[in-house]
């Protein structure tokens, strides 16, 4: 085999590299533009009101009473996956909590919230609500 | 004999890398093709939803007297499960009040859509609609 003939081998297997990277690239960021968008869970954001209206939300976050929260959660969300994140003004995570349905890649839906204190001590916080698929 | 087992060599190589281009597109379109279909059927529990959202509102009389019956044109052929929960909140406890669905459970659903309402008597309402 001469040396032309190793080069167009060569030739060939880059330029189809070369085309099965570009395909990939092109299939694969034109669907997800149009998929990943907050439409399964509107109105999810009334969960962390109504627990906080209830005064739950205020007492399992500065407590950081994880069992009490997943509890809610675990029956205003069932089967579905969902993290509690909590972060404090200039967005230092405090503490976060994932139930085991939660799966980071595949979140369709988050909710932030504002707490403002607790028991009439101000310490706001931010906390978060993400809901995964 | 050179050239013939270049043209053997570069023609496999063609062929292998075309199926693996081919195979891999397929896939692709096939993932597209499901994420617009639970796109699509996504949208339509969301309607559904948003439906059984705008004839009851957030008045509690209102939804406890609801019945699960929707008839519209474009909901023929499609199955559908709305289940509705009502809950409270009393001395730190959830309570689950009451619970209504059309009946038709659907496991393998390809499109949810979920509301939560918060009453005008300080309960709340979790909608959840499947379509398949």
């Amino acid at each position: 085999m001469n040396k032309k003939g190793i080069t167009i081998i060569y030739d060939l297997v880059f330029a189809f590299l070369i085309l099965i990277i570009g395909i990939s690239i092109i299939v694969t960021f034109i669907p997800y533009s149009s998929i990943t968008l907050d439409r399964d869970y509107q109105s999810l954001d009334n969960i962390l009101i109504w627990l906080d209206s209830n005064r739950v939300l205020a007492s399992c976050i500065y407590t950081k009473d994880i069992n009490r929260i997943s509890y809610f959660l675990d029956n205003l969300l069932p089967n579905t996956g969902y993290c509690i994140k909590v972060y404090s003004l200039d967005w230092n995570l405090i503490w976060s909590y994932s139930s085991l349905l939660f799966n980071e890649k595949n979140t369709i839906s988050s909710h932030p919230y504002f707490l403002s204190g607790f028991q009439g001590i101000p310490n706001p916080c931010i906390v978060i609500l993400i809901i995964s698929r | 004999m050179d050239q013939a087992l270049e043209a053997a060599i570069a023609m496999s190589i063609f062929i292998i890398v075309f199926s693996l281009v081919i195979f891999t597109t397929s896939i692709l379109c096939s993932s597209y093709i499901n994420n617009q279909l639970y796109s699509i059927k996504n949208s339509l529990a969301s309607i559904i939803a948003s439906i059984i959202l705008i004839q009851n509102g957030v008045s509690s009389n209102s939804w406890e007297s609801y019945s699960l019956l929707i008839d519209y044109d474009f909901l023929d052929n499609i199955s559908y499960y709305v289940n509705i929960t009502c809950f409270s909140i009393k001395n730190g406890e959830l309570l689950k009040l009451w619970s209504k669905s059309n009946g038709f459970i659907i496991n393998d659903s390809v499109g949810e859509a979920y509301r939560f309402i918060i009453l005008d008597n300080g309960n709340a309402i979790r909608l959840e609609v499947k379509v398949r």
